[in-house]
């Protein structure tokens, strides 16, 4: 009797520690899917601003003074190529031309362009992914 | 029958602690892989930052230059007639001017301190007389003729081309880049770009 009783007792101790390994490893398992998500979504991003930045250098003058004085919600205002692109990825996460996003212009000639085209996207909090360069056209 | 249940008691526990082993392994490699997931997006941002920082360095020399073009009064016939960039070489080259390099063409390093372009960017450049002007190939070479007696770095007189270098550098936290443009008008358009 003795010895069935211990049979049982070690028989819970072992389901129960089975039972916080495998909750151990779920909870490892959705922290590593949300990592590798939100790291695909930073990588989306940067190519969407990069697209958009690569555009902005290759533009004219005169699309560069339109961006100067647009809002970056209406930048394909001054030409197709400046708005974000496909604005959902394959898996549906929305992205967006974040209001940070501008064109000054300036420097010693007045010829210079100061870029910065951030592009951001909401998961479990809002992430953005920033790039700035300079243009002389 | 007892020495053999003797011999039994503590299996189950033996099987669990394997099972935990092989939980502990899977969780520990699938931690590995997201951060390796996530530090090579970071190095690829990182990259990035830092080679549009380099962009934003040649865009600022070429500004400069377009200050210097002004200042001089130098209209394309007279860049055609009167030996490319020699003027504002010379300028370059005097006095250890910032935007000048501080070396040779081929291992040009800049004068100008890294400039911030924001808290984790920066950037400089130099700039410099194209490695293949003449000047610097055929040193005291009379075909075509110019440069008597002006150190290479300050003479465009030989290059028919008229070739000027810009280096620039951009850096951001780990990353950094170097980028050469080569210009050859006073209307500053790029003629030649490199990547090192």
């Amino acid at each position: 009797m003795r010895a069935r009783g211990t049979t049982l007792i070690e028989v819970m101790i072992s389901m129960a520690l089975v039972l916080v390994g495998m909750l151990a490893l779920f909870r490892v398992l959705g922290t590593s899917i949300r990592g590798s998500a939100t790291a695909s979504h930073f990588s989306q991003a940067e190519l969407r601003a990069e697209t958009l930045i690569e555009a902005i250098r290759m533009a004219p003058p005169a699309a560069l003074t339109c961006l100067t004085t647009t809002a970056p919600a209406s930048w394909s205002t001054c030409g197709a190529s400046f708005a974000l692109g496909a604005s959902t990825d394959r898996n549906g996460q929305a992205y967006v031309l974040d209001g940070k996003s501008r064109v000054v212009a300036g420097g010693a000639s007045g010829n210079f362009y100061d870029v910065t085209v951030v592009v951001g996207f909401t998961d479990d909090a809002y992430h953005s992914v920033a790039l700035r360069t300079g243009v002389y056209p | 029958m007892r020495p053999r249940r003797r011999r039994d008691r503590g299996f189950s526990l033996f099987i669990v602690l394997m099972l935990i082993t092989v939980m502990v392994g899977v969780a520990a490699t699938v931690i590995l892989s997201t951060q390796q997931d996530l530090s090579v997006a970071g190095q690829d941002r990182e990259a990035l930052s830092a080679f549009y920082a380099a962009e934003y360095a040649a865009a600022r020399a070429k500004d400069f230059l377009a200050g210097a073009v002004a200042a001089d009064g130098i209209t394309p016939a007279s860049f055609a007639a009167g030996g490319g960039w020699t003027p504002i070489l010379a300028q370059l080259t005097a006095a250890g001017a910032p935007e000048g390099c501080a070396t040779g063409p081929t291992t040009a390093s800049a004068r100008m301190p890294w400039q911030s372009l924001d808290a984790t960017t920066r950037w400089t450049y130099c700039i410099h007389n194209n490695a293949d002007d003449l000047a610097y190939v055929d040193p005291g070479g009379s075909a075509p003729p110019g440069c008597v007696g002006k150190s290479a770095d300050a003479c465009d007189e030989r290059d028919p081309s008229h070739v000027l270098t810009i280096e620039a550098w951009g850096a951001y936290a780990g990353a950094q880049a170097h980028v050469a443009v080569d210009v050859a008008s006073p209307s500053l358009k790029t003629a030649a770009w490199r990547q090192y």
